[in-house]
């Protein structure tokens, strides 16, 4: 195999990884992984089917925690903070990364909510301030207009595109400062998937946007910075264009123009 | 690592580009051999092949636009439909240039025949050479190629200045026939500039190849 | 050459392949069908002379062949309740800890074993189980409280069961969804998983408990009594439930043929209780539904 290209990225390093594996029992997902995610850009995780993209994602947010044999070695450093420390509170970390998946999953409570959730969990606040929240996290997510006059309806009445849009004003709502994406627009249609690639690009202008996307077009529309993710290992990462036009290894020019994957 | 359809696509538009290089270096034999034999019959013929090249152009430029629309390539597949757009291109104004050539040499038919100056005979051969690197750097996916054919351009501009100098120089003295000094000088400038075309197709290839713009380097940069 | 889209042979035999073999499940469906019918015909017929408002409303005199089956009724709503507030909170706690809390492991696999086998014990096996708890160690006596608790233990399996079942029924994308938020676990579950799962899990613990009030061999010898001409005064009496007194009725009285026709009679209401029961259960539910499904 080529040896891995791995460009350290220009700006405010948000996220650093150093040295990751992951492992589910005895199988290694994810093999020392170092990389540094940007501060307010869109770094795009990309690679086949079982590449450990989404295990990767889900590293960020500590919901590999839930599956009992899973095992992180390595550190991953949020804002210069180990978030594998003992001491790391699980509920601040999940407040500050926040998470949109694959399928939207909405509750199946009112569209309000929904969007109020996290707050309502958090400490309680004023019906007026959650409010406040609800508008502000909608408009957000380019949703409100849509919306605006059935909140109180069930969540589950809103299209495969809507629903997803309520998940980002959901995570939204609890004021994370990055959001990470698992693949959010393969349930969707492609003008719902154009909206939500739309609302990505706003939301770098305050968030890290890390997403993870099998969806390689997809990729290159809405990152700044890709990461190609090969059985587990990182092969290549680098700016997006770079990727794109003139990968420096033979593997991620193979997967990127469909030769493989 | 699997075929596509896409590569047989791919090669298929390679396979034009390869018949549109062979107009080209059939017409620039041509006008070599009218510059030659200043024999005013070879003219129709390059200019047919003139027309030739602009009707393979136009086709592969669909076609390359159609492959980029249907397929949204990335990579080196991209480079490959962006470049042999470009190359076309340049390809389609040699013959343009070749043409010229016959049309200045017919303008000034009465003046013929005439001693090319030896800058001019260098200039032929040289561009020749050119065209045979640019296009096989192309062809052969040879980076070795397209530098030496960027290498070869900075003599031709050489060559070409010093015809004009000298021939500006005896039109002044009065010591020239300024209709045979002005055909040389035409003629060295259509040569270059067929030369500065054959170092577009080669960084063009070079880019193809290494995916990185060689464009505005040096000629230490290339021969390190 | 070119396949036709003509009827063949073929298709004709798998044509009747298919007769035959919805032909079969349809049978199958309507004798149930009709079994249940003649069930209920059989039972009216019999048993609806014996329903009047004294049969209701009334002791039993002389011998149980006179008067009413009060004292039955009241005993079994009474046992029920106690069965009902003993396995079900109990029942969905455990359905919880399992489900929710519990890591994957040999001692959780032998607890659901445990629990799966227990549902398969016999009746009486819980009975004289009840008896040494519940009477003896215990010193409930024989009583409401005891039979009630025995019936627990004997539904215990069923909740948990189809209280598990409820709680896989919600998507665990409703679960990693409201962590994801920020949700500490017991959050999630009050929140985003037992609102959900309510429904179903009260599904379960009704089946199980109209069940149990059917249920004669667990009560027998844990407080259910023969012949009480009057109303339990508290969960440490004795008390006459439905079934039990069926069974008496229909087998050990002295003068069988004048008490079967009201074994009948009582038969029917236990039918009509446990009918209710459930009915009562799906209102419950409907209306759960509906509200967070409008």
């Amino acid at each position: 195999m080529e040896s891995s290209h791995i460009a350290i990225p220009e700006g405010k390093p948000k996220i650093q990884i150093e040295n990751l594996s992951l492992f589910y029992g005895p199988k290694l997902v994810l093999n020392n992984i170092s990389l540094v995610i940007p501060e307010n850009k869109v770094t795009a995780i990309i690679g086949p089917s079982g590449c450990g993209k989404s295990s990767f994602i889900r590293i960020l947010n500590r919901m590999n925690d839930l599956i009992p044999e899973a095992r992180v070695e390595g550190q991953v450093w949020i804002d210069g903070e180990n978030i594998y420390d003992k001491d790391v509170d699980l509920v601040a970390l999940r407040k500050k990364v926040g998470m949109v998946f694959q399928k939207p999953n909405p509750f199946p409570k009112s569209i309000f909510d929904n969007i109020a959730y996290g707050l309502k969990i958090g400490n309680h606040r004023g019906q007026a301030e959650l409010e406040q929240v609800v508008e502000r996290s909608l408009r957000q997510a380019a949703l409100w207009d849509e919306v605006k006059d059935r909140l109180h309806q069930n969540a589950l009445k809103l299209s495969g595109g809507q629903q997803q849009r309520l998940c980002i004003a959901r995570a939204l709502a609890v004021e994370p400062e990055i959001i990470l994406f698992d693949e959010p627009c393969s349930a969707i249609d492609p003008i719902a998937t154009a909206r939500v690639e739309e609302l990505i690009h706003q939301l770098k202008k305050d968030y890290t946007v890390v997403i993870v996307t099998h969806n390689m077009q997809q990729a290159a529309r809405v990152s700044d910075y890709t990461a190609f993710l090969w059985l587990g290992e990182l092969i290549e990462y680098d700016r997006t264009e770079k990727i794109f036009t003139n990968p420096a290894n033979k593997m991620t020019e193979d997967y990127i123009t469909g030769r493989f994957g | 690592m699997s075929e596509r359809v896409f590569d047989q696509e791919l090669r298929e538009l390679k396979g034009e580009i390869a018949e549109l290089m062979a107009v080209i270096r059939e017409a620039f034999h041509l006008t070599a051999e009218l510059l030659a034999r200043q024999d005013l019959s070879l003219a129709d013929r390059i200019g047919e092949l003139e027309k030739k090249s602009d009707s393979l152009e136009t086709e592969l430029q669909k076609r390359a636009a159609t492959l980029i629309a249907l397929n949204q390539p990335v990579a080196r597949d991209l480079r490959m439909l962006l470049v042999s757009m470009n190359v076309a291109h340049e390809l389609e104004r040699i013959a343009d240039q070749c043409l010229n050539i016959s049309q200045r040499l017919e303008e000034t038919r009465d003046a013929l025949p005439v001693d090319w100056p030896p800058e001019i005979v260098e200039m032929v051969s040289r561009t020749r050479d050119l065209l045979n690197s640019a296009t096989g750097a192309y062809l052969q996916n040879d980076e070795e190629l397209a530098s030496q054919a960027i290498g070869q351009d900075l003599f031709l501009d050489d060559l070409k200045s010093a015809v004009m100098h000298r021939y500006l120089d005896l039109i002044n003295k009065r010591a020239v026939d300024p209709a045979r000094a002005v055909l040389f000088i035409l003629v060295s400038r259509h040569l270059e500039k067929i030369g500065d075309l054959a170092k577009n197709i080669a960084e063009e290839s070079y880019y193809l190849i290494r995916g990185e713009f060689i464009k505005h380097l040096r000629l230490p940069d290339i021969y390190h | 050459m070119k396949s036709s889209v003509k009827k063949s042979r073929r298709h004709f035999r798998s044509q009747l392949t298919q007769f035959v073999g919805f032909l079969a499940l349809r049978i199958s469906v309507y004798s149930v069908l009709f079994m249940l019918l003649y069930f209920f015909y059989d039972l009216g017929s019999k048993g609806l002379g014996a329903i009047s408002w004294e049969f209701l409303s009334q002791v039993p005199r002389r011998g149980m062949t006179e008067g009413g089956i009060l004292p039955a009724i009241v005993g079994t709503f009474l046992v029920t309740l106690i069965t009902a507030l003993f396995a079900v909170p109990l029942g969905m706690a455990a359905a919880i800890y399992l489900n929710e809390y519990a890591r994957a492991g040999r001692l959780t696999r032998l607890i659901r074993l445990s629990i799966r086998n227990l549902a398969g014990v016999p009746s009486i096996v819980y009975g004289l189980f009840g008896v040494i708890l519940f009477v003896n160690i215990l010193k409930f006596g024989t009583s409401i409280l005891s039979a009630g608790l025995t019936l627990g233990l004997l539904t215990l399996p069923w909740t948990i069961t189809a209280s598990e079942e409820a709680l896989k029924s919600v998507p665990d994308s409703y679960r990693e969804g409201a962590l994801a938020l920020g949700a500490t676990k017991w959050q999630m579950i009050r929140t985003n998983v037992l609102p959900y799962s309510i429904p179903g899990m009260l599904t379960g613990a009704v089946l199980g408990l109209a069940r149990a009030a059917g249920e004669t061999a667990p009560i027998m010898f844990t407080g259910a009594a023969f012949y009480l001409p009057f109303l339990p005064r508290s969960f440490k009496d004795q008390f006459m439930a439905l079934p039990y007194h069926i069974y008496i009725m229909a087998t050990q009285h002295h003068a069988i043929d004048k008490a079967r026709f009201l074994a009948y009679g009582t038969a029917l209401v236990l039918v009509a209780f446990v009918v209710l029961f459930n009915l009562g259960a799906i209102l419950v539910r409907a209306r759960l539904r509906r509200k967070w499904r409008h």
